[in-house]
């Protein structure tokens, strides 16, 4: 990954641009074991498991995308995260997975 | 300053070690996960100054990593800073009681980030100046320079029950409004400190604040209590219940129990410490003044003789 991947601005020896490396290599891992709870939670099978790996991903998505830039990201993680510690209803979590996932898809595209 | 931080999030310790770097602090070391973290501390050889670790990691939480980490004799003292989500703020309750001296929330501000790493500066300084102090006061030195440290907080060695002054106003802070009227502070003077302190040695000051900290432990008689050395002869108690007894008779416990020490403190040629108790101090319902405020009045109270205290008692901040 060269400058060009990195958030406008940064050069590659900015002190923040191994997170965004990171976190832009990380993206792709991370959108697949959502869309896959996604599709656990949609089916109502495996629920648990998939409640699990929701909240593991957006706890992590909400503590760096906002500081790396990425604030509409950081803002949906934070708010499925916040869901599914409050046990919404899946309805609730499955409507606000969606931008999140859409998000990390965009960010995939750049 | 060496940094050991640990996530289980390798996004989020490259940005913690890039962001640290901006302001200037560039000897980061990531670990994974607490296990790792104690590994590093074990065997490494290397003596690390400040502690960064997230408060929920699976296995091993931030509590527990705190915890484990105090119970290592040279992390005793080291500043271990917890991160966690704005909505896990309850959560550092339990970090707080098991050693931490403050907390950072995610997602990380580098405003929020400067500021209390720079606290942990001026702390690690503080404490290296004490340690000059007490090599001064190993050779005798100027007791104008013993003088002026009369008034720092210090955590005082082999006082387990003891957490730092600057961790229990931290925790102050923490708390939400509801929490913070449901707390309530009371301190404990050691009328004579300034007395035993220009008569002793440093070691034998410190040993003396250690003997008035266990007699403090054993009087009260509930443990949900949070004890701090605040300077200038005062130990401040927080709690969120009721003691179960009133300043006087705390005081008159106090007291008895360190008579027990009178033959020791005869020998050094010293008067036996001797406490008052002052008035439970709480926030007041409305009031605009800063958590730690109570902190203060509770001193306060303690500091001045009953005659000259409100006559209802209990102070309001």
């Amino acid at each position: 990954m060269n400058a060009i991947d990195l958030r406008p601005g940064w050069q590659s020896d900015h002190p923040l641009a191994p997170a965004e490396r990171l976190f832009r290599q990380m993206a792709a891992e991370r959108l697949d074991i959502l869309s896959r709870a996604w599709a656990r939670l949609d089916s109502g099978q495996q629920v648990r498991e998939a409640m699990f790996d929701i909240h593991h991903i957006a706890h992590m998505i909400a503590g760096t995308a906002g500081s790396l830039g990425h604030a509409r990201i950081g803002l949906h993680a934070a708010e499925v995260e916040r869901l599914s510690l409050e046990d919404a209803g899946r309805e609730a979590l499955l409507h606000a997975l969606r931008p999140l996932i859409s998000g990390l898809a965009d960010l995939l595209e750049d | 300053m060496r940094i050991l931080a640990i996530d289980d999030d390798p996004v989020f310790l490259e940005l913690l070690a890039g962001m640290l770097k901006m302001i200037g602090y560039a000897q980061v070391t990531t670990m994974p996960s607490g296990e790792e973290a104690l590994h590093e501390l074990d065997f490494s050889g290397m003596l690390y100054d400040c502690i960064l670790s997230d408060m929920q990691m699976p296995d091993m939480d931030g509590a527990a990593l705190t915890a484990a980490i105090r119970q290592r004799t040279a992390y005793r003292q080291t500043p271990i800073l917890m991160i966690t989500a704005m909505n896990g703020k309850n959560a550092v309750d339990d970090a707080f009681a098991a050693g931490a001296t403050d907390y950072i929330t995610k997602p990380l501000d580098i405003i929020e980030l400067r500021a209390r790493i720079g606290m942990v500066d001026r702390l690690l300084a503080e404490r290296r100046r004490l340690a000059e102090f007490a090599r001064l006061v190993g050779q005798r030195a100027a007791a104008a320079e013993i003088k002026a440290e009369f008034d720092t907080p210090i955590l005082i060695p082999g006082f387990d029950r003891g957490i730092e002054f600057l961790a229990m106003e931290n925790y102050l802070l923490t708390l939400g409004v509801k929490r913070m009227y449901s707390t309530s502070a009371f301190a404990i003077n050691i009328k004579n400190a300034s007395i035993i302190f220009n008569k002793a040695t440093g070691a034998t000051y410190v040993q003396m604040l250690g003997d008035v900290g266990a007699q403090i432990v054993d009087a009260l008689k509930t443990e949900d209590v949070m004890i701090s050395y605040a300077g200038s002869g005062n130990f401040v108690c927080m709690t969120e219940r009721d003691p179960g007894q009133s300043p006087d008779d705390l005081e008159i416990l106090i007291n008895i129990g360190l008579m027990d020490f009178e033959t020791i403190y005869a020998a050094d040629r010293l008067p036996v410490p001797q406490v008052r108790v002052g008035e439970p101090a709480r926030s007041a319902f409305l009031s605009p003044t800063k958590p730690t405020r109570i902190l203060e009045r509770a001193i306060q109270s303690a500091m001045n003789p009953p005659e000259k205290r409100s006559k209802n008692g209990q102070m309001v901040a």
